[in-house]
């Protein structure tokens, strides 16, 4: 009886864990760049009951013992970096990413009092973020300057490293048009002066994700990697596209005036969301099973 | 006190066990990779009844007192492929066919749907199954069928409880200092070998998705999974996490599937669990509808040892 009940509920935990999952993912159908969850089962462990000697008889199969199970349970959720599809929004400051690549951003790591910590050689401590692009926007570099900051919707700046080698922001001279080839290289146009050649400002840094299984969610479409990861070059492997070997053998492309959408398929979600409803019922009627097993030894007698 | 008494407890017992078995059964239907597990009963030994009538007893014939449940036997179907389309996602498709000698000739044994045949000999041999090969944290030897795999910071591959995984060369694969064989000089060398660049081929050996070269290991052999050939599935034991484990496993131990023909690995393939939900909720009813005719029959006879000490002998 306890078997039954403990297994019966500790299955329906985890399918509740699931529909949990499923729920968030068809919330975020219409998130710009999210990435779905998936989440499998496992069996729990296995006790053996041990019986004695004297059990064994004739025509046995299996090794003496009598294996007693106590459920199912969830295993790990992973993140599926499946390429979402691109919509067209011509804005000039929308990039998505096709291909299997991330756009690096750093953050100033703050102490508890906002001030940035500073590391051995005086510079900030940085955490690094990835993400998958996004409608991006300029930031005055400070108030009544002619120059812009290129930056995510949550205020990252998109930094690289410039033609000193220094890890800078790159900066965009206020109307200007700016232009971002397949390569990740941008450059601004000043379409008031003729014959004035564009400038190449900078190139958005991008990597490719080596490990998914050891990036973790960081919100806002974030993504970092997990600190179980030992060597960071492994997870995430530095590309320049500009590097006419790099772009023969990996196909990805930065696509200006496009967002890509979240890679959710409803079919799929539903078609799990229907299965985990059906499994959770028949553990139900497994656990009121039990219940009336319970109920039947409690009235043995009167 | 009444025998019937004990054999009614048995059957309560039994049932109970049995209900238990179909309720794990029930909560593993979505576990990839899980077996279905059957429990097997069987009623005690038999003794022999005989009258009290003084030195001559009679023997009046046998009588069993009860049933237990012997065994929980694990059926081997194969489970039916989801496809998932992730490379780490592997299933092992197996249908492994055993043959012998008659007459100079070999001939196939049959098996039937729970995989179990009888030989020219007239003994009962079962179909061997196949098994992907761990390594655990102790260094163990396991066998599962979950293919879910993943690369874990370290470079190995690896389940998602963290168990190594066991490649030909009987060592745990590990893409650390991997690399493609054979490419041309004109084509990069990736740094990193990710798993979405792997492919998996039927026989358990890795290519590189674009070309279509073999991946090497550091020391340069060719990577390939170790598909373990179980010949009696029967004598697993299931560990829980999907793992099974062989006790002694000296007297026969699992080799490298001979014939790599009968099996297919599926790389972005699931294996569904292959629990009949169907047969499961019947039997379950069955087990609770059991339990309480054994239930009545327990009551009966605490009715009939009540008139038996309150009513027989009362003034």
């Amino acid at each position: 009886m306890n078997n039954s009940i403990v297994n019966a509920s500790v299955s329906m935990h985890a399918l509740q864990q699931k529909l949990d999952m499923l729920a968030n993912n068809i919330a975020n159908v219409n998130t710009t760049g999210y990435k779905r969850r998936e989440m499998s089962f496992q069996d729990v462990l296995t006790a053996v009951k041990q019986q004695p000697e004297e059990f064994e008889l004739p025509g046995r199969r299996t090794p003496m013992g009598i294996t007693e199970a106590w459920g199912s349970r969830t295993s790990s959720v992973q993140i599926n970096f499946e390429q979402g599809s691109l919509k067209n929004t011509e804005q000039p400051l929308d990039i998505a990413l096709e291909g299997n690549a991330m756009i690096e951003l750093f953050e100033v790591q703050r102490g508890p009092d906002g001030e940035p910590l500073l590391g051995e050689d005086g510079q900030p401590l940085l955490d690094r973020f990835f993400t998958r692009g996004g409608s991006l926007k300029l930031v005055q570099t400070e108030p009544g300057s002619e120059n812009a900051y290129l930056a995510t919707q949550d205020g990252h700046l998109i930094r690289n490293v410039n033609f000193e080698g220094e890890l800078a922001p790159v900066i965009i001279p206020l109307n200007h048009r700016v232009v971002i080839d397949t390569n990740g290289n941008i450059s601004v146009y000043n379409d008031q002066v003729d014959d004035e050649l564009p400038t190449v400002m900078g190139t958005l840094p991008l990597h490719q994700v080596k490990r998914p299984e050891l990036l973790d969610n960081a919100g806002n479409n974030l993504f970092r990697i997990a600190d179980s990861a030992i060597d960071n070059a492994e997870v995430m492997e530095a590309i320049d596209l500009n590097d006419p070997r790099t772009a023969a053998t990996r196909d990805i492309q930065v696509r200006q005036g496009f967002i890509e959408q979240s890679n959710v398929n409803m079919t799929e979600q539903m078609t799990e969301l229907i299965a985990v409803q059906r499994a959770y019922q028949l553990n139900a009627r497994a656990l009121t099973s039990a219940d009336r097993l319970s109920e039947m030894a409690n009235s043995l007698r009167g | 006190m009444l025998r019937g008494l004990y054999t009614a407890a048995s059957g309560l017992t039994a049932n109970q066990r049995r209900h238990d078995t179909l309720t794990n059964n029930i909560a593993n239907m979505n576990t990839p990779g899980f077996k279905q597990v059957t429990p097997v009963a069987r009623s005690f030994p038999e003794m022999l009844i005989a009258l009290t009538q003084g030195e001559d007893a009679k023997s009046i014939g046998r009588i069993n007192t009860g049933v237990f449940i012997e065994e929980s036997l694990p059926l081997f179907t194969q489970g039916d492929l989801i496809e998932t389309a992730n490379s780490g996602d592997l299933a092992i498709v197996s249908n492994i066919r055993v043959a012998e000698e008659v007459d100079g000739e070999l001939v196939e044994i049959p098996f039937d749907e729970s995989g179990k045949g009888v030989n020219q000999d007239g003994d009962i041999v079962y179909q061997p199954q196949a098994f992907f090969t761990l390594q655990n944290e102790a260094g163990e030897e396991r066998y599962t069928r979950i293919g879910k795999f993943m690369v874990n910071g370290e470079g190995e591959l690896v389940t998602l409880n963290g168990d190594r995984l066991i490649g030909r060369d009987e060592q745990p694969i590990s893409f650390e200092g991997a690399s493609i064989a054979g490419l041309p000089p004109e084509v990069e060398q990736p740094n990193v070998i990710s798993l979405d660049q792997v492919r998996v081929g039927a026989d358990g050996s890795m290519y590189d998705a674009g070309t279509g070269l073999p991946i090497v290991d550091a020391a340069g052999n060719p990577i390939a999974l170790r598909i373990a050939q179980v010949d009696n599935p029967n004598r697993l034991i299931r560990e829980g996490s999907g793992n099974y484990r062989l006790d002694n496993p000296e007297d026969n131990p699992p080799e490298q599937v001979p014939n790599l023909a009968q099996i297919s690995i599926e790389q972005g393939f699931i294996e569904r669990s292959n629990v009949d939900a169907t047969q499961s909720m019947i039997d379950l009813m069955a087990a609770q509808r059991a339990y309480e005719a054994n239930q009545r029959m327990v009551q009966y006879y605490d009715r009939s040892l009540e008139k038996a000490v309150n009513e027989i002998g009362r003034l």
